[in-house]
C-alpha cells in the first residue's frame, strides 16, 4: 500500500462528510478533479497536515505517528472535522475568488509557445496543485501563530476583498515565471515550489504587509522572500 | 559493499530486491529480521539489466535537481546520463516524463542500492514504518554518471579518471570516502546546451599521471584556504613545466646529434638557445605558445592577478597591466612563495578569486596540452600569442609592435 494510500485511509472519514458543494476525488476512484468545485483528497490532505504542523513540506510515512498524534489531539476537542472543513472552505473561497477575478482567462498558444510550457495556463491550474495548497496550509498555520489571523472565517471574508491583478495576462506570466525560475535552479525543486507558495500566501494574507490581499504584489514579493531563504 | 543501516548499535547490511512492478527496491537486512522499501518517485520503466552499465559517483556542492545531461561521445552517440540524486527521489525535473532517463534512473537506483565502493555512504538508523531514499545513504550532493558499458569505453574515448578535469570544470568532482559536505562550494562558468555534454579526455601526455587525477579529487574541491589552493594548482603549472623541459631536452638531444659533424660554435649556439629557455617563465610562453591546441580565456585571471599585484606593490598603481600569462601569473607566484609578509589581508581576500580563476584555466590546459609535433611553429605561434593578447586589450598598434618583438627576438 502506497503511502498516499495510507494517508487517505487515516483521513478517510473527512472525504465521506465534504462540506458543501466541494466534491473529493480520492486515488482509488480513478478519476479526476477538474471542476471548480473538485479537490484531489491528498492534495487537501497534505495541506491540512501543512496546516497543523505548520510546515508546507510533504508528507514521510514517519510523519504519519506524529499526524495520528495531531488528530487525536484535535479529535479530543471534537473539532478535527470542523477544522477540516474550515481549512478545505477557506482554501475553496480563495479558488472560488481567483476564478472570478480572473473569469477564466488562459495563456495564449503564442506566450506559450515563447516562454515554453508552463506552471499553469489559468490561474486554477497554477493554484490547484499540492505545492500551492501545502504552502497555503503552512501559510494559514504561522501566520495564526504570529497573531495576524484569527481564524478561518476572518480569511473568508478577506478573500472577498481580494485585489484583481491590473493584468491577468501578465499576472500569469509573471508567476509562471518565477515557477520556471525555480524549477531550473532549485535544489530540490518540489520542496521550494512548497516554498514559494508559502510565502505567497504569507505576504498575501498577511494584514500588515504591503502585498495584502493584493495577488499581483504577492508574486514578486514572495520571490524575493523566496530567494533570500535559498540562494 | 552493500547499504549498511544500524540497529540498536549494531550495522546491518542490507540486500535490495527490485519490485517486480518497478515502484521501488525493497532492502532485506541481514536474516531477514527487517526489511524496508526505497520507493521510486515514478514507476520506472523495468527494460535493460543493471549489468550493461557501470555506475561512478561524483559529487558538486548545491547540485541543483535539474542538472541532469546526456553524455554523448565526440561522435554524438549517447554514452549515459548524468544526473543529481535528487532527480532519483523527485517526479519534478524536466526528464520526469522521458522514457531513456527514466530507465537510467531505476538502473541508477538498483545500483546505488547494491552499494557502491569508494564513495562516501552515510548509515541511517533503523526506524520502523518509515521509507528510506537513496539520500539517506549517500550525500545528498551527490550526482551520478551512469554509462552503458557497451558504449562508454576507452575505445570510445573515454574512461572516466581521464576526464576528471573535463567534469571538474562544471564544478563536479570524482567521490572519494569524504564526505562531500566538506567541499567547497563555487560558481563553475559552465557553458552548455542545457542537454548534453560531451566529456573531453585529459591529454594523452597527462594521463598516466596519478598526481593530476589525485590532485582534482582529492584536494582542489575541499582545499579552502586560497594560499594552499593556489600552491596546490601551481604544481600542476610545475607538471606542465616540467613536460615542456622533457621536450625541449629531448628536441635538444635531436639537434645536438644532427649537428654532430659541424662546428663547435654550432654546439655552443644550440646550448645557448636551450638554457635560454630553461627559465620558468620562458617555459610559460613556450608551453602556451607551442604546447596548448585551444588557448583558454584568460581576461579575468590577468585583471584578478594585475588588481593583486597592485595591491600589494609589486605593480605601480598606475602602471599599464602586465599582460602576458607568465609575467603576471610568475610575479604572484613570486609573490606568494617568497614574500609572502607583504600580503596584508586585503590581498589574501583577492586570492580567493585568482585560485578560482587559475583553477578553471589549469584544468582547461590538462585538457589542451599537446607534444608540439603537432603544435604551430614557434615564430608563428609567439606572434600569434601576440596578437591574441593584444586584440584582448583591442589595442592593434600594440599588436603589431608585439609581432615585431616577438619575431625579432626570434625565440
Amino acid at each position: 500500500m502506497s503511502l498516499r494510500q495510507q494517508i487517505e485511509m487515516l483521513y478517510l472519514d473527512y472525504a465521506r462528510h465534504p462540506p458543501a458543494g466541494i466534491r473529493l476525488v480520492r486515488e482509488v476512484n480513478d478519476q479526476a478533479a477538474t471542476g471548480l468545485d473538485d479537490y484531489n483528497f491528498k492534495d487537501v490532505i497534505e495541506g491540512f497536515n501543512s496546516y497543523l504542523e505548520r510546515n508546507e513540506l510533504p508528507l514521510e510515512r514517519a510523519d504519519l505517528l506524529e499526524n495520528i498524534k495531531s488528530l487525536e489531539k484535535l479529535s479530543q476537542e471534537n473539532a478535527d472535522r470542523d477544522i477540516f472543513n474550515d481549512f478545505l472552505n477557506t482554501w475553496a473561497t480563495f479558488n472560488k475568488a481567483l476564478n472570478d477575478i480572473t473569469n477564466g482567462f488562459e495563456l495564449s498558444e503564442e506566450s506559450i509557445a515563447e516562454s515554453g510550457r508552463p506552471w499553469g495556463k489559468n490561474a486554477l491550474q497554477v493554484f490547484k496543485k499540492p505545492q500551492a495548497i501545502s504552502g497555503f496550509g503552512a501559510a494559514i498555520g504561522r501566520l495564526k501563530d504570529y497573531g495576524l489571523i484569527a481564524s478561518f472565517q476572518e480569511v473568508q471574508v478577506a478573500l472577498g476583498n481580494l485585489t484583481a491583478p491590473e493584468d491577468v495576462q501578465l499576472f500569469l506570466m509573471e508567476i509562471n515565471k518565477r515557477m520556471s525560475w525555480i524549477s531550473s535552479n532549485a535544489k530540490k525543486i518540489g520542496n521550494e515550489q512548497r516554498m514559494y507558495f508559502q510565502y505567497y500566501f504569507r505576504e498575501l494574507l498577511n494584514r500588515d504587509g504591503d502585498a495584502y490581499l493584493n495577488l499581483d504584489r504577492a508574486v514578486e514579493s514572495a520571490f524575493q522572500k523566496y530567494k533570500s531563504q535559498t540562494v | 559493499m552493500p547499504l549498511y543501516i544500524g540497529v540498536s548499535g549494531v550495522e546491518i547490511g542490507l540486500t535490495p530486491h527490485l519490485e517486480s512492478d518497478g515502484s521501488g527496491i525493497t532492502l532485506v537486512g541481514k536474516d531477514e529480521a527487517l526489511e524496508f522499501v526505497v520507493p521510486f518517485p515514478i514507476a520506472y520503466p523495468t527494460k535493460y539489466s543493471k549489468e550493461n552499465f557501470e555506475i561512478h559517483l561524483l559529487f558538486k556542492r548545491e547540485v541543483r535537481e535539474n542538472e541532469i545531461f546526456q553524455i554523448v561521445a565526440t561522435d554524438d552517440k549517447r554514452l549515459g546520463w548524468l544526473f543529481p540524486l535528487q532527480s532519483l527521489e523527485s517526479n519534478k525535473h524536466k526528464y520526469a516524463e522521458d522514457d531513456n532517463f527514466l530507465t537510467f534512473a531505476r538502473i541508477a537506483s538498483e545500483l546505488l542500492c547494491d552499494g557502491v565502493e569508494g564513495v562516501f555512504q552515510k548509515r541511517p538508523q533503523y526506524e520502523q514504518g518509515r521509507d528510506y531514499r537513496l539520500s539517506d545513504f549517500y550525500s545528498d550532493q551527490t550526482v551520478v554518471l551512469l554509462l552503458s558499458k557497451s558504449h562508454a569505453d576507452v575505445a570510445n574515448g573515454f574512461d572516466i579518471e581521464g576526464s576528471a578535469p573535463y567534469f571538474a570544470l562544471h564544478g563536479c568532482y570524482l567521490q572519494t570516502v569524504r564526505d562531500p559536505a566538506d567541499g567547497v562550494v563555487e560558481s563553475i562558468r559552465v557553458q552548455t546546451d542545457g542537454i548534453r555534454l560531451k566529456p573531453r579526455p585529459t591529454s594523452p601526455v597527462l594521463r598516466e599521471e596519478p598526481f593530476v587525477t589525485a590532485l582534482i579529487s582529492e584536494v582542489v574541491p575541499y582545499e579552502r584556504e586560497p594560499l594552499s589552493k593556489f600552491f596546490f594548482l601551481y604544481q600542476l603549472v610545475e607538471l606542465l613545466l616540467d613536460k615542456v623541459l622533457q621536450e625541449n631536452y629531448k628536441a635538444l638531444a635531436n639537434d645536438l646529434l644532427e649537428a654532430s659533424e659541424s662546428t663547435s660554435s654550432t654546439f655552443k649556439d644550440l646550448i645557448e638557445n636551450f638554457s635560454d629557455k630553461l627559465s620558468e617563465k620562458k617555459r610559460l610562453n613556450i608551453m602556451l605558445s607551442n604546447f596548448i591546441r585551444t588557448r583558454p580565456d584568460e581576461t579575468d585571471l590577468r585583471r584578478l592577478c594585475n588588481d593583486f599585484l597592485r595591491k600589494v606593490g609589486v605593480l605601480a598603481l598606475y602602471a599599464p597591466d602586465l599582460i602576458n600569462f607568465s609575467d603576471y601569473l610568475y610575479k604572484v607566484r613570486n609573490t606568494l612563495f617568497h614574500n609572502f609578509r607583504i600580503v596584508d589581508k586585503a590581498a589574501q581576500a583577492s586570492l580567493e578569486p585568482i585560485s578560482s580563476e587559475l583553477k578553471i584555466i589549469l584544468l582547461e590546459l590538462l585538457l589542451e596540452f599537446q607534444l608540439p609535433e603537432k603544435a604551430k611553429p614557434l615564430v608563428a605561434a609567439q606572434a600569434t600569442q601576440a596578437n591574441f593578447i593584444a586584440a584582448a586589450h583591442g589595442d592593434v598598434a600594440l599588436a603589431a609592435q608585439q609581432d615585431t618583438v616577438q619575431v625579432d627576438s626570434g625565440s
